[in-house]
C-alpha cells in the first residue's frame, strides 16, 4: 500500500508553490493541488497538467508577494523616513558620525580590498586546486622550513606517488643581463624549469607548443610583453636571446603574460637542463644540494595529508646510505603559498584600520543613547498606539543599518579618490574595478550589516526599553551618567592615545636609524651593476681610468657594498677548540674597499699597502669577529673561511659599522681581499655632488669595455634607504591613522559636549542666577568627559609600553620608550579634549541665563 | 449572525455534505461540479480561512497518508455554530425563495 504519489509535479512550481503556501499558513496546499494534478495527469495529457500546475503557482504570486512584502515594506518605508527626518533635525550630530563611520569604513574598506587582492592570488591556474609546493622542514625543527630542495626528489615523487600528476622544478633569477635584438636590459623573471610548468601552471601560448618548447635545452620561452619589448610585433620564434652575455638561446616560444595577481610571474623561461649544464656544481641526480622550487600537481581528489603520510618511508627509501634522513617533506596548497607571506601584514593593517572604525561606531553609540530622551515621545506613541518592542528594535537597527550603508557609500567615494595615494603609501596595487568580485561584495555587504548592528543595537536596547508611562510623565531619559558611555569614551581615549604613542616612537626609532653612524661614509657615493666578465677582468683598468677623473676620489669593486652582506659562512683558525662553530659574514673587496666607505683601521695595515705577493691571502677583519675568538693581538693571525676554501692573513683590523641593517647586531666579518672572485658592485667615491656630466663620464668608461652591458646606477643613500622601506611605510600609516582616531574621537567628545550642555541650558541658568561663576559651571559641565579621559590615559600607558616594546624588538639597535612619549600622546589627547569640551562650556557659561530662563 | 459571501455558504454546505472527506480537494471538485465554473484553490482556501475565523469550521490534520508522499490531509468539520449558520442559511433561502413560482414564465408574459 505504501506508495508515494504516481506524478510528481514540476519541481520548481512545486517549491514555489510550498513558500507561498508557508506564507499564508496554507500548510497542505501545494499538497492539495498535487493531488489534483496528479488526477488530472491521469485523467488528460501529462503536458496539459503541467500548464494547468504552473498557471495555479503563478496566479498566486501577485497576492502573495503583495502580502509578505508590500505591507512590510510599508513599515520599512516608514522607518526610512522618521530616519531621514531625524539625520535632518540633527544635522550636527549626524554629520559627526558621518564623517567618523565614513572615514573608518573607508580605511577598514581599502584593507578590505587588499585583503581581497592577495587571497586571489594564484587562483587562475586551471589546475590551482591541485597544485601543492614542497617544502622541507629539519628533523627536530619543524617550524623552520624551506621551499628549496634537492633535484633527485622531483623525479623520484613522480615515479614513486602514483597520486601525482606531474612535478615541476625550478629555479628563479632577477637582475640578470638579457640581449636580444641589439637591445641590452636586466630583466627580472628568469625562470629555470622543466617542460613540465606547462602542465602544472596554466600558460597559453602564443607561439610555439608546450610538448617541445624545451627539446633543445637551449630553448627559450618569452612572455608576450618581454617578446614585444625586445622583437616588436614580429613573431620571435627562431631569434637569438644572449644570456648573460654569454649563453644564446632560441626563442622556442611565447606565452600570454600571468595576470598581477600570480606569485609566479616568469618572463624567461629557460630548460633547468640548460642550468645544470651552465653551473658545475649543480648536478641533476644529487640528493645534497637544495637549491630548487617544485611544484607538484596531484590526481584529482587526492589529498595532501595521504602523500605527506608516505613522504616518510619515502624519503628512507632514497636516503639509504644515511639512515635518518635529513629532512622531512611537506606540502603546501598553491593557493596558501602568497597569503601567508602577506598574513602579518593584513592583520596589522586590519587591526589598525579596524579601531578607527571602532572608535567612529563607539561614537555613534554615546551620541544615540545621549540622545535617547530626544526620542522618547516618539517610541512612547509607538508603544501606546501598540507597536511591539521587536518592531521598534528594527526600526531603530533600520535606522542605523541605513546610517552604516550612507556613511559605506561616502566611505567607497573616499576610498575611489584616495586610492592612488594609498597605492603609493602601501606599495600595492588596488583598483577600485576590484568591487565587482563577488566575494568582495558579500564582504561589504556583511560589514554594512555588522557595522550597522553594532552601532544601533545597544542603542536601539536603551530606547525601546522605557515604560510608555515614564516616557510622558516628563521623566529626565538618557542620564549623563551611563557607565556605558564612560566605558565608551576611556576605550576611545585608549585606542587613541596607544596609536599616538606608537606614532611617536616608530617615528623616534625611524629617526634613531636616520641619524645613527652606520660605521661608514654614505654621501656623494655611486652604486653600480657589473656583473658582466668583459667588466670583471678589467676591473683595474676601469679602476685606474676612473680614478684619473679629478670628481672620483676613490673606486672599488665588491660583492657587497658597506651596507650589506650576501655571505656568511663558518671559520677555521689554529688553536679552535673541538667543536667550536663560529659563523662569519664575506665580503669579497678590492684594495679601496675601506677608502670608499671611509673604514677606520683600528690596527694593523689597509689593504692598499698589502704587497703583491700577499694579496692573494689578506684578511680584513672586524673588532666583532676579534672579540669573538679573544685575540689580543689579531694582526697576522691566520684564518680560513669555506668559500672557495679559503686561507690567509689577517692583515688589519676595521671599526666596527653596520653591515647588515640596523634590525641585526653587528656579526662577525672578514673582508678577502681575492682578486678572482666576482665582484657584483662598483662603488665610486665622489668628492662633488653628483652631475649628470659627471655620471655620463663614468658610463662612457664603463661602456668601453662592455658595450652591450646596461649601465644601472645607484646612490648608495637611496640603497640604505631603501632597506627600511616597510618600516617607514608603517610610520605613515599610523601617523595617518592616528590622526583619523584623534579627529573622530575629539568629534565624538565635542558630540558629547554639545549634548550635556544643550540638556543642562535652564539648569545653568538657574545656578548663575544664584551667583555660580562661569569657572564653576565650566568644572561642572566638563568634570565627567575629562574624568574619563584622564582615566583611558592611565590605562593606556602600560599599553603602550608593552605594544612599543614588542615592536621594538625587531631592531638590534633600538630607541627607549622614554617618558616624554607617554607624556606626549597624553597631552596631544588631553589638548583635543579639553579644546573641544571647555569651548562649549565657556559659551554655556558666558550665555545670559536670562536667554535660557525666558521659555519656561 | 452576519451574512456569509456565498463562496463561503456554498463551501459550507460542501463541507457538509462530504463529512469525512471533507478537503480542500474533493470540496473543489463538488464545487465546479454543482456551480459548472473553475474554481482556484486559492478561492477556497480563502473561503475555508475565514470561516475558520468566523469559527463555523474547525480543521484538523489527517494521519499521514502514501499517497500524498507521506503528508496529511486538512480535513473540516462544523463547529456547533457552523450548523447554526447553515441553519440560518437554510431559514433565509427558503424565506426568499417562499411564493416565487415558475418565475421564469411569469418574466416572460
Amino acid at each position: 500500500m505504501n506508495m508515494g504519489p504516481h506524478h510528481r509535479p514540476p519541481r520548481l512550481a512545486e517549491w514555489l508553490l510550498r513558500r507561498l503556501g508557508h506564507i499564508k499558513g496554507w500548510d497542505t496546499l501545494a499538497d492539495d493541488i498535487g493531488e489534483a494534478y496528479n488526477s488530472m495527469v491521469e485523467k488528460s495529457k501529462k503536458s496539459s497538467a503541467i500548464l494547468w500546475y504552473w498557471g495555479h503557482v503563478l496566479k498566486t504570486v501577485p497576492g502573495a508577494l503583495r502580502n509578505t512584502y508590500y505591507w512590510r515594506s510599508n513599515m520599512i518605508r516608514n522607518h526610512l523616513k522618521i530616519a531621514f527626518r531625524h539625520m535632518n533635525k540633527h544635522r550636527g550630530i549626524t554629520a559627526i558620525n558621518l564623517v567618523g563611520m565614513g572615514v573608518g569604513l573607508a580605511a577598514v574598506l581599502f584593507i578590505l580590498f587588499f585583503l581581497r587582492l592577495e587571497l586571489s592570488f594564484d587562483h587562475h591556474h586551471v589546475n590551482a586546486d591541485r597544485i601543492v609546493r614542497a617544502m622541507k622542514s629539519y628533523v627536530g625543527d619543524d617550524d623552520n622550513r624551506t621551499a628549496l630542495v634537492p633535484p633527485a626528489l622531483s623525479p623520484a615523487l613522480v615515479a614513486d606517488f602514483p597520486e601525482i600528476e606531474a612535478g615541476v622544478r625550478l629555479i628563479k633569477q632577477n637582475d640578470v643581463h638579457i640581449m636580444a635584438n641589439s637591445k641590452n636590459f636586466f630583466e627580472r623573471g628568469i625562470v629555470f624549469c622543466d617542460s613540465s610548468l606547462f602542465k602544472v601552471f596554466s600558460f597559453d601560448f602564443i607561439h610555439g607548443h608546450a610538448e617541445s618548447v624545451f627539446s633543445d635545452p637551449n630553448g627559450i620561452v618569452l612572455s608576450e610583453s618581454m617578446a614585444y619589448k625586445y622583437f616588436g610585433k614580429e613573431n620571435p620564434l627562431g631569434e637569438t636571446v644572449t644570456y648573460k652575455g654569454q649563453t644564446a638561446l632560441i626563442v622556442t616560444g611565447v606565452v600570454k603574460d600571468q595576470p598581477g595577481t600570480s606569485s609566479l610571474i616568469p618572463h624567461f623561461m629557460i630548460s633547468l637542463d640548460m642550468f645544470m649544464e651552465m653551473k658545475d656544481w649543480a648536478n641533476p641526480d644529487s640528493w645534497g644540494a637544495s637549491f630548487l622550487n617544485n611544484y607538484f600537481l596531484l590526481r584529482p581528489g587526492v589529498s595532501l595529508e595521504s602523500v605527506e603520510a608516505k613522504s616518510e618511508s619515502f624519503l628512507q627509501r632514497h636516503y639509504e646510505s644515511n639512515k635518518d634522513h635529513p629532512f622531512n617533506l611537506k606540502f603546501i596548497p598553491l593557493k596558501q603559498i602568497h597569503f601567508q607571506t602577506r598574513r602579518s601584514t593584513i592583520t596589522l593593517f586590519g587591526g589598525i584600520a579596524s579601531l578607527v572604525l571602532i572608535v567612529a561606531i563607539m561614537n555613534y553609540i554615546n551620541l544615540a543613547t545621549a540622545r535617547a530622551s530626544t526620542r522618547s515621545k516618539e517610541i512612547g506613541l509607538r508603544k501606546v498606539i501598540g507597536a511591539q518592542r521587536k518592531a521598534l528594535l528594527g526600526q531603530f537597527i533600520t535606522e542605523s543599518v541605513l546610517f552604516s550603508l550612507i556613511a559605506f557609500m561616502a566611505g567607497l567615494a573616499l576610498v575611489a579618490s584616495l586610492m592612488p595615494g594609498f597605492n603609493s603609501l602601501l606599495g600595492t596595487h588596488l583598483s577600485l574595478s576590484l568591487i565587482f568580485d563577488p566575494v568582495l561584495l558579500s564582504w561589504l555587504g556583511g560589514l554594512i550589516i555588522v557595522v550597522g548592528l553594532c552601532a544601533g543595537l545597544y542603542p536601539a536596547l536603551i530606547i525601546t526599553s522605557t515604560k510608555p508611562a515614564d516616557i510622558f510623565r516628563k521623566q529626565v531619559m538618557g542620564h549623563s551618567k551611563s557607565i556605558l558611555r564612560s566605558t565608551l569614551v576611556v576605550f576611545q581615549v585608549i585606542i587613541t592615545v596607544v596609536l599616538i604613542a606608537l606614532t611617536l616612537v616608530i617615528a623616534k626609532q625611524m629617526r634613531f636609524i636616520n641619524q645613527r653612524d652606520m660605521g661608514f661614509e654614505q654621501k656623494n657615493i655611486l652604486a653600480i651593476d657589473v656583473r658582466d666578465d668583459r667588466l670583471q677582468k678589467n676591473k683595474m683598468i676601469i679602476r685606474q681610468l676612473l680614478k684619473a677623473h679629478p670628481a672620483i676620489q676613490h673606486a672599488s669593486f665588491a660583492s657587497s657594498l658597506a651596507n650589506s652582506s650576501d655571505y656568511m659562512t663558518n671559520i677555521d683558525w689554529p688553536g679552535k677548540e673541538e667543536g667550536r662553530e663560529q659563523d662569519v659574514w664575506l665580503n669579497f673587496v678590492d684594495e679601496e674597499f675601506a677608502d670608499v666607505f671611509n673604514l677606520e683601521l683600528t690596527a694593523g695595515r689597509d689593504f692598499k699597502s698589502v704587497t703583491s705577493n700577499e694579496k692573494d691571502a689578506a684578511f680584513l677583519v672586524n673588532e666583532t669577529l676579534v672579540r669573538a675568538l679573544g685575540w689580543d693581538d689579531p694582526v697576522g693571525k691566520s684564518l680560513e673561511h669555506f668559500i672557495g676554501g679559503r686561507k690567509g692573513t689577517v692583515v688589519g683590523v676595521v671599526k666596527d659599522f653596520h653591515m647588515l641593517s640596523l634590525q641585526e647586531s653587528i656579526a662577525p666579518m672578514i673582508m678577502d681581499l681575492w682578486p678572482d672572485w666576482d665582484k657584483s658592485s662598483l662603488a665610486v667615491a665622489l668628492n662633488q655632488n653628483p652631475t649628470p656630466e659627471l655620471i655620463g663620464e663614468i658610463e662612457s668608461i664603463i661602456k668601453r669595455f662592455a658595450p652591450d652591458y646596461p649601465f644601472v646606477m645607484d646612490y648608495f643613500e637611496d640603497r640604505i634607504k631603501s632597506s627600511y622601506t616597510s618600516e617607514i611605510r608603517m610610520q605613515k600609516l599610523f601617523g595617518l591613522f592616528s590622526i583619523l582616531a584623534v579627529c573622530i574621537a575629539g568629534m565624538g567628545l565635542f558630540g558629547l559636549t554639545a549634548f550635556t550642555v544643550q540638556r543642562q541650558t535652564r539648569e545653568i541658568g538657574i545656578r548663575k542666577t544664584l551667583g555660580a561663576s562661569i569657572m564653576v559651571i565650566v568644572y561642572q559641565l566638563s568634570r565627567q568627559l575629562g574624568r574619563n579621559v584622564l582615566i583611558g590615559n592611565l590605562i593606556a600607558w602600560p599599553l603602550i609600553w608593552w605594544l612599543a616594546g614588542k615592536w621594538l624588538m625587531r631592531f638590534a639597535y633600538r630607541v627607549d620608550v622614554d617618558w616624554y612619549i607617554f607624556a606626549g600622546s597624553t597631552v596631544i589627547v588631553l589638548l583635543v579634549s579639553v579644546l573641544t569640551i571647555s569651548a562649549q562650556a565657556f559659551k554655556a557659561a558666558r550665555a545670559n541665563p536670562a536667554d535660557s530662563l525666558r521659555y519656561e | 449572525m452576519k451574512l456569509l459571501t456565498r463562496a463561503e455558504e456554498l463551501v459550507l454546505l460542501a463541507v457538509w455534505r462530504l463529512k469525512e472527506e471533507a478537503y480542500c480537494v474533493p470540496i473543489r471538485e463538488m464545487l465546479m461540479e454543482a456551480t459548472e465554473l473553475n474554481w482556484s484553490f486559492g478561492s477556497i482556501y480563502d473561503a475555508l480561512d475565514r470561516l475558520e475565523k468566523k469559527g463555523y469550521l474547525r480543521s484538523s490534520l489527517s494521519d499521514p497518508i502514501a499517497s500524498r508522499g507521506g503528508r496529511s490531509k486538512r480535513i473540516y468539520a462544523h463547529t456547533a455554530d457552523g450548523i447554526k449558520a447553515m441553519n440560518v442559511i437554510r431559514k433565509v433561502q427558503r424565506r426568499m425563495w417562499d411564493g416565487i413560482g415558475d418565475f421564469t414564465v411569469e418574466k416572460l408574459s
